[in-house]
């Protein structure tokens, strides 16, 4: 019972671990046959995975709420359609990253700060000496400010790269491109990110 | 460089990438919201098309007469008031609400979760919330989301949205911001501000009045019948319009306002009654006094001293804010307290589930077991809660803890009844954990193909291949 407990304690990573195509397959032909629950089962077997794909893309921001909804409302209209050709996971990570895509092209390429105050000083506090905690803060703005000016198609390419450490085969079955175009997109996604960077840079007082 | 740059962008869109199950739960009671009607509208098309070309003539269309005025007409699906009117209306089931001219307002959903938004001018709303009931209003630069208050919006010509809350709090989300601003009983937040200040004496005042119909039916009404939008709000929308109040700072006249109009809703008279006295501001409106005394003429006696008021008596929103205030300063004992109260003196209200909830975790964090489950077990009576799933599994986990005899059948049932919940791999993994403890891996033989199956691909799955070879 000790060692259940310690176990309890300690596969917390694991609700992130990929999950089973059988499951899911089950619970949307009971959706599709008017089960009420198993579309409630299956946002509750998906939501994190798609708000964590949200924030990676988008940064921690206020509408991630929504998007998580518009998501869902999407493939709850989504399902009637669903083959099963690819995995739901897959589908669900589609409709994910065209929202954020949308999202990003309404609100166009203004440098939106992505993080809110807590998380600066979150990832700042790791900074040994206020200085160097002020220095790291600035640094994470001045990043966060760049990559927003980053296309939505590259910055996606590049954030799944980069944060999810995804295959170029992998982002291009999420984003429907080849794994050359995602190369190309990731390729060219580092290059402005570092221009801009560089840019920001000098013109610092 | 670029190593140092992709760490950078890794901390930064991780480090706050985890749904909790509270906030996972109130996602859910918001999208359940929304997708009833899509749910509703495949199914009805065919219903619905021969009587297309009705409601689209039927949507709301408000004719307002002002003064010596000519009608009119508004926007579909929108309301207008006039200069020098005040028009009164549903919005959707669970708000009043009153347009105070020049004001446009546009009904985007109405439901259990009713959106509208305002283009201009004030709107004045007292919303009764409840679980699984939202009101979002959208406003130029900020969006407002209440779950049970009594609120203003104010989008003037020129300036800034202000938000004004005279009882309860809400959650008010600038655009392009990250960090919502939550606007508390007697507070006023202004699009741009950096802190929250004290609401003006003319918007308590206001809605003091919009709060009390007496008060507010004083002036001759005339209504008129607005068309339903999209059908789930089950009250008929009719618009009353009335001449604005003026608001003064006339301290001889207004009449003592009635009890509020949706006491019942209120769960007991103390919140029913409390009046948008903001305690600790600066010189408050000559707000009026809660209705103690419903004799027309004041007492004889000569009225007390201007003393200090006492601080207006807390409410179940502003008890859980208390909570949430004292958890971030780290005080859980303050925030034990304040959900004590909350739970005890407002045992119907739409944050008692919230408040059950919080307390179970608090006390199950300090190993206060018993308190744990009392407070589960309160939460396990209210009805339809979003927070029912998350609750259970907390149950689960005191069972295991304490060594309950009922743990097994605790993990069994809550699967039952959560299929595919983010908790399942943990309790899977207890399950296992327990066969194999009972009976050897064979024992385990069925749940470790379940584990395998469904979650063939987890750290923990790869660690039972490792212990039960035998069973790959």
């Amino acid at each position: 019972m000790i060692a259940a407990l310690a176990l309890l304690g300690t596969v917390r990573d694991a609700r992130d671990a990929p999950r089973g195509g059988d499951a899911d397959a089950a619970l949307v032909a009971a959706h599709l046959k008017g089960d009420p629950d198993a579309f409630a089962a299956l946002y509750r077997a998906h939501a994190s995975a798609v708000y964590r794909r949200l924030t990676r893309i988008l940064g921690p921001i206020a509408e991630r709420d929504d998007l998580v909804q518009d998501v869902f409302l999407a493939l709850h209209g989504a399902l009637p359609r669903f083959r099963g050709e690819a995995k739901l996971g897959t589908l669900i990570h589609r409709i994910a990253i065209n929202k954020a895509c949308e999202h990003l092209r309404r609100n166009g390429r203004r440098p939106v700060a992505l993080a809110s105050e807590r998380v600066l000083d979150e990832i700042a506090l790791t900074a040994t000496s206020p200085e160097h905690r002020a220095a790291a803060r600035e640094e994470l703005e001045r990043v966060l400010a760049c990559l927003a000016r980053i296309k939505p198609k590259k910055r996606v390419a590049y954030l799944l790269r980069v944060v999810d450490g995804l295959s170029f085969e992998q982002i291009g079955e999420l984003v429907d491109a080849t794994p050359e175009t995602v190369a190309k997109r990731v390729q060219h996604g580092q290059r402005e990110l570092d221009a801009l960077l560089v840019h920001a840079e000098r013109r610092q007082p | 460089m670029t190593r140092a740059r992709d760490e950078v962008v890794r901390a930064a869109l991780t480090v706050d990438d985890h749904l909790d199950d509270i906030k996972r739960a109130q996602l859910w009671t918001r999208l359940e919201a929304r997708l009833a009607p899509a749910s509703r509208s495949r199914g009805w098309w065919r219903l619905v098309v021969p009587a297309g070309a009705l409601a689209a003539a039927a949507l709301v269309v408000v004719v307002v007469l002002g003064a010596g005025r000519h009608p009119i007409a508004s926007e579909p699906a929108s309301l207008a008031a006039p200069p020098g009117t005040t028009l009164a209306t549903p919005l959707g089931p669970y708000a009043r609400a009153s347009l105070v001219g020049p004001a446009r307002l546009e009904l985007v959903g109405v439901g259990e979760a009713t959106v509208a938004r305002l283009r201009a001018g004030t709107l004045l709303a007292e919303f009764d919330g409840a679980p699984g009931r939202s009101l979002r209003v959208e406003a130029p630069g900020l969006a407002v989301v209440v779950v049970g208050t009594l609120f203003a919006v104010e989008v003037p010509d020129r300036g800034a949205t202000c938000v004004s809350v005279a009882h309860g709090r809400v959650r008010v989300e600038p655009r392009g911001s990250i960090a919502p601003v939550f606007v508390a009983t007697g507070e006023r937040w202004c699009e741009g501000d950096r802190a929250i200040g004290a609401i003006t004496p003319e918007t308590a005042e206001a809605l003091a009045r919009h709060a009390s119909p007496q008060l507010a039916a004083a002036p001759p009404a005339r209504e008129i019948p607005a068309v339903v939008p999209p059908p789930p709000a089950p009250p008929p929308m009719v618009a009353t319009i009335r001449p604005a109040p003026r608001v003064t700072r006339e301290v001889s006249s207004p009449p003592p306002p009635a009890p509020r109009a949706s006491s019942a809703s209120s769960p007991t008279p103390v919140e029913a009654a409390t009046p948008p006295t903001p305690a600790a501001r600066p010189p408050a409106a000559p707000a009026p006094e809660p209705p103690a005394a419903p004799a027309p003429e004041p007492p004889a006696a000569p009225p007390p001293a201007p003393i200090a008021k006492p601080a207006p008596p807390a409410s179940a929103d502003t008890l859980y804010a208390t909570a949430e205030a004292a958890l971030a300063r780290g005080n859980e004992v303050a925030a034990e307290h304040a959900l004590d109260e909350l739970i005890a003196r407002f045992p119907a209200s739409a944050v008692v589930d919230q408040a059950l909830y919080e307390r179970a975790t608090l006390a199950y964090r300090r190993h206060a077991y018993a308190q744990a489950q009392a407070a589960l077990a309160g939460l396990a009576r209210v009805a339809s809660t979003p927070l029912a799933e998350p609750g259970a599994y907390l149950a689960c986990r005191i069972a295991v803890e304490t060594h309950d005899s009922s743990a097994r059948a605790c993990i069994v049932g809550y699967r039952r009844a959560y299929p595919r919940s983010p908790h399942d791999l943990d309790l899977l993994g207890w399950l296992i954990e327990a066969a194999v403890h009972d009976g050897g891996c064979a024992a385990a033989a069925p749940l470790l193909g379940e584990l395998g199956t469904a979650y063939g691909a987890s750290k923990l799955a790869h660690a039972w291949r490792a212990r039960c070879p035998e069973r790959r």
